[in-house]
């Protein structure tokens, strides 16, 4: 009798504890899981902007926090700009991506897109293997300039497989079956053709595009302000990858006419983009422009190198080194010289760059288009707002999971954080719209910026999926 | 007399050297923060809560490494000073006690505590005890016991004193190179795996813990075990093998009288309920693909069903977890959100730049340098300060210095493998055990073959590391 009853407590503390199992298991088939993979490390801004987004995304929809699981994946690759570290991050993600088999992915920024997205793209029957393959082979020397690749194969002169870079392309190593993931791109600044991305029916996302009717209508309120008859407009860059696809963009056909509309709109021109090799080009540019009285648009410039060729003042230059290893004395640095093989590559401090740009366009102040102009000693910048591509990003991610009637759409970013550094608008007399200097005072998370809202007319000529 | 008078020079002596250390642990913050905060290079210099904190650290590491109190006391003090001079914030000081860290070693605890409670130790020990005749099957029996038990127990002390008692039986008074080679086998078998197996030792999960949530999903318990897999494999090859010569130099003594047989330990149902429940714990972690449910609750699930069953008394809860190591891990874990929030580790990274041309001149020559810095750290300071100190500096040494492409899973493992090594017994517990053991129950042991052998597994431990880089290759963590 005493066996039957201890039997019988124990069946109902099983029973306890096995329904309490099947709530769990009830619940968690219930969820649906977000990933969410970031090119760069929260050790950026922009990625904790996005970041912020995000979390606002969520907040709107409280109601379904409970039905979601989100997991974050930072890939670094700011941190480490060189191939083989490329590689190993795509691989790690596309393990993670595998084992944990998200419904949505949500990734931020180029980077990621080319080493993440395309793994998970399902192209369409139309596009066989072939397409597949040939889209990845036309990624790889984007990736591998944006990589500045340190690798050792390239220093042999071999050239990377997409092997190299975890790319897959046949259905076996795609080994995804059928996987489909919602794939929701977000701070995209080219075209996400380069990415397959059209290829697929299940690619959203939201683009990071420089709005050129925000950025000109600043310009033409900076030339008021100065007085200045200026009306060329020249983009100076370096030749990393986002400056890279900004060039690549404008160069496709339809995008541009619309462009050049706006452009003409506006009572200004556009004269030839510059991608800068080095320091020698960067500052030819400079100089240049400011004796033309053109005014200059920045967007990327921190990967800018030069070459000292005269061993005396590769001496100097290296014991002048900060400790970041990057050059801040840009005045000492002397006239290109023919380049033997004893030349010396030096990185040019970002910050020591913009305020020697800033300093010799005596003319007009540069404009920069990245989060961190101002910071580096720029006058006044416009950014897209980070917050915006988290939040939308991860809107259409949770329409997409949560809402499956309504379809979505691409997005173009409309949003801008506003960068000023007032005393340099004193410094050169200028005297903007109230809204600027007060929007720049009502300082946000970062030093001299905050968010408004910028409603740009939609460009009706968009035409990417 | 001249006994009493000896013991009263060896008290004096040992009052003056503990007067001395604490002396030198009480003076160490002041000069320390001295020091730091001079700093005048601008890639080093510090602010004031920064060299705070690092002086407080320098005096947590002086108790550590002098052993002047239990691990967990300088570990938690320092926790205590964070939060009431408002470096950190409580929930970042504190935050090892609520981080699944905490609850899954607890678990893990726990599920231990009833493998030690359960007739299965006494029954394998009688089963290897009535079969152990020859010295194969003896040595066998140790290792095969101290490898299956770290794929279960997560403590290497816990284990070694779990094996003890049958080693302690394979012990004669006469057999000198037989004891020595039976119970190196026994201190080696019980530590040398503790890496390769996530539950095998502590400082796994507080490694786990300082990764990114992304890395400690790749890096759970098969992940880990397929990373660590050739590490794995070199060490067996390198127990085997010098259980093998060892034996051949043993067996030249006199052969041992066959013992008396015993009874045969019979199982008990709580016994098969503790094997159950190990077989669940091994399915939810083969199955995780499947279920995707995080290990930690899955853990804590099983060892509250012990009790939900009366499979575990309170007294023997009180008995059976290492509490001390659980708060002394708690309040490690904490470490890395402090000096994140110190921005304190871009600093600690930046001390290791000395590494990056000999990483960037190949990996090898880059792990064989990591190994130099860990063994020379491993000879001051005990191993879970020491890895936890080399580990919150190499850790984001590898996430952030430009040029180093290996995992920082990857670099934590291998500090964790080689500082779990030992030359000398003071450096492991393991080993400090068992030899005070074998002292007090007056075997007769080996010192000079002791100390060679430790070296010989410390270059095994080197040997299995840099044999594992190919299949590292070939995962993508270099």
């Amino acid at each position: 009798m005493n066996k039957i009853l201890i039997a019988a407590k124990y069946l109902v503390i099983a029973g306890i504890i096995g329904f309490a199992a099947f709530q769990i298991t009830m619940h968690k088939s219930d969820q649906r899981k977000i990933m969410i993979v970031h090119s760069y490390y929260n050790d950026m801004p922009w990625v904790n902007e996005i970041d912020e987004g995000v979390a606002r995304a969520l907040d709107n929809h409280r109601g379904e926090s409970s039905k979601i699981q989100i997991r974050t994946h930072y890939m670094n690759l700011k941190n480490h700009p060189d191939c083989d570290y490329y590689s190993n991050q795509a691989h790690d993600a596309y393990l993670n991506i595998k084992n944990w088999q998200p419904d949505a992915i949500v990734i931020f920024d180029d980077l990621a897109q080319a080493l993440v997205g395309f793994n998970f793209t399902h192209f369409q029957v139309n596009a066989d293997e072939t397409t597949r393959r040939k889209t990845a082979e036309e990624m790889l020397p984007w990736l591998m300039n944006s990589g500045q690749c340190t690798d050792k194969k390239k220093a042999n002169g071999e050239s990377l497989t997409l092997e190299d870079f975890s790319l897959h392309v046949t259905r076996e190593t795609m080994a995804m079956g059928e996987y489909k993931p919602t794939i929701i791109f977000a701070g995209v600044n080219g075209t996400i053709t380069r990415y397959g991305y059209d290829h697929a029916n299940h690619v959203f996302g939201i683009f990071e595009h420089k709005n050129y009717e925000a950025i000109l209508d600043t310009l033409v309120t900076l030339k008021q302000s100065l007085n200045s008859e200026a009306t060329v407009v020249r983009q100076l860059n370096d030749t990393s990858a986002t400056a890279q696809v900004l060039v690549d963009l404008n160069d496709n056909g339809n995008q541009k006419t619309s462009v050049e509309n706006i452009w003409h709109s506006k009572g200004l021109v556009e004269s030839e983009k510059i991608s800068a090799n080095d320091f020698y080009e960067w500052r030819d540019s400079v100089i240049q422009a400011d004796q033309n009285n053109e005014m200059l648009l920045i967007s990327n410039y921190q990967n800018l190198t030069v070459d000292i060729c005269d061993n005396q003042q590769i001496t100097m230059f290296s014991n002048a080194l900060t400790d970041s290893h990057c050059l801040v004395n840009l005045n000492d640095i002397p006239d290109e010289a023919p380049n033997t093989n004893q030349c010396t590559r030096f990185d040019i401090c970002a910050d020591a760059l913009i305020q020697w740009t800033d300093l010799n366009s005596t003319q007009f102040p540069p404009l920069g288009t990245n989060t961190n102009f101002v910071s580096d000693g720029g006058m006044m910048t416009l950014v897209v707002s980070g917050i915006e591509q988290g939040e939308v990003a991860m809107e259409k991610a949770l329409t997409a999971l949560f809402d499956t009637t309504q379809t979505i759409e691409n997005s173009k970013a409309n949003r801008f954080a506003i960068g000023l550094n007032q005393s340099l608008l004193e410094y050169r007399n200028i005297s903007l719209p109230a809204i600027y200097p007060s929007y720049s005072k009502e300082l946000g998370r970062f030093i001299n910026f905050s968010e408004t809202q910028y409603f740009s007319r939609e460009l009706n000529t968009n035409n990417e999926q | 007399m001249t006994q009493t008078l000896h013991s009263h020079d060896q008290t004096l002596r040992k009052n003056i050297s503990q007067l001395l250390a604490w002396v030198f642990a009480a003076s160490i913050p002041f000069i320390s923060y001295f020091l730091l905060i001079n700093i005048n290079s601008e890639t080093y210099s510090l602010n004031h809560q920064q060299a705070l904190f690092l002086s407080m650290v320098s005096s947590a590491v002086v108790m550590w490494a002098l052993r002047l109190v239990p691990d967990f006391v300088p570990g938690l003090s320092l926790l205590i000073m964070v939060t009431l001079l408002d470096l950190v914030p409580q929930s970042i000081a504190f935050s090892g006690f609520v981080s699944e860290i905490f609850f899954l070693v607890l678990g893990v605890f726990v599920l231990a505590g009833l493998l030690a409670e359960s007739n299965w130790l006494p029954f394998l020990e009688s089963v290897a005890f009535n079969k152990g005749s020859s010295l194969l099957v003896r040595g066998v029996a140790i290792i095969g016991l101290g490898i299956t038990l770290t794929l279960i127990v997560p403590s290497p002390l816990g284990r070694s004193s779990m094996v003890y008692p049958l080693l302690n039986r394979f012990l004669g008074p006469t057999t000198k190179k037989t004891n020595t080679l039976l119970s190196l086998i026994h201190i080696h078998a019980a530590t040398l795996f503790s890496t390769v197996f996530l539950t095998g030792n502590p400082l796994n999960f507080v490694l786990l813990s300082m990764l990114e949530q992304q890395t400690q999903n790749r890096f759970q318990w098969l992940g880990w075990l397929k990373a660590g897999s050739v590490t794995c494999l070199v060490l067996a090859i390198g127990i085997m093998v010098f259980f093998f010569l060892g034996s051949r130099l043993a067996s030249t003594e006199v052969s041992y009288e066959s013992e008396s047989k015993e009874q045969d330990v019979n199982l008990k149902s709580k016994d098969w309920g503790a094997a159950i429940l190990y077989g669940f714990m091994f399915l939810a972690v083969l199955t995780r693909s499947v279920h995707q449910l995080p290990l930690v609750w899955l853990i804590m699930a099983l060892a509250l069903t012990v009790f939900y069953f009366s499979g575990m008394t309170l007294v023997s809860l009180r008995q059976r977890v290492d509490w001390p190591t659980l708060i002394f891990i708690a309040t490690v874990v904490a470490w890395g959100p402090i000096l994140d929030f110190l921005e304190l580790n871009q600093w600690l990274a930046k001390l290791a730049v000395f590494l990056v041309p000999l990483f960037e001149s190949g990996i090898a020559l880059g792990i064989l340098g990591t190994a130099a810095l860990i063994f020379v750290v491993r000879l001051f300071i005990p191993g879970a300060p020491a890895f936890l100190l080399l580990a919150s500096t190499l850790i984001p040494f590898a996430m952030n210095q430009q040029g180093i492409t290996i995992s920082p899973w990857l670099i934590g493992f291998i500090i964790v493998t080689l500082s779990e090594g030992f030359i000398f017994s003071y450096q492991h517990g393991v080993p400090s055990q068992v030899l005070s053991d074998l002292d007090s129950d007056k075997i007769p042991f080996n010192l000079r073959t002791f100390l060679a052998s430790n070296l010989f597994f410390w270059l095994v431990r080197l040997t299995a590391i840099l044999a594992s880089i190919p299949l590292w290759h070939s995962m993508k963590l270099v």
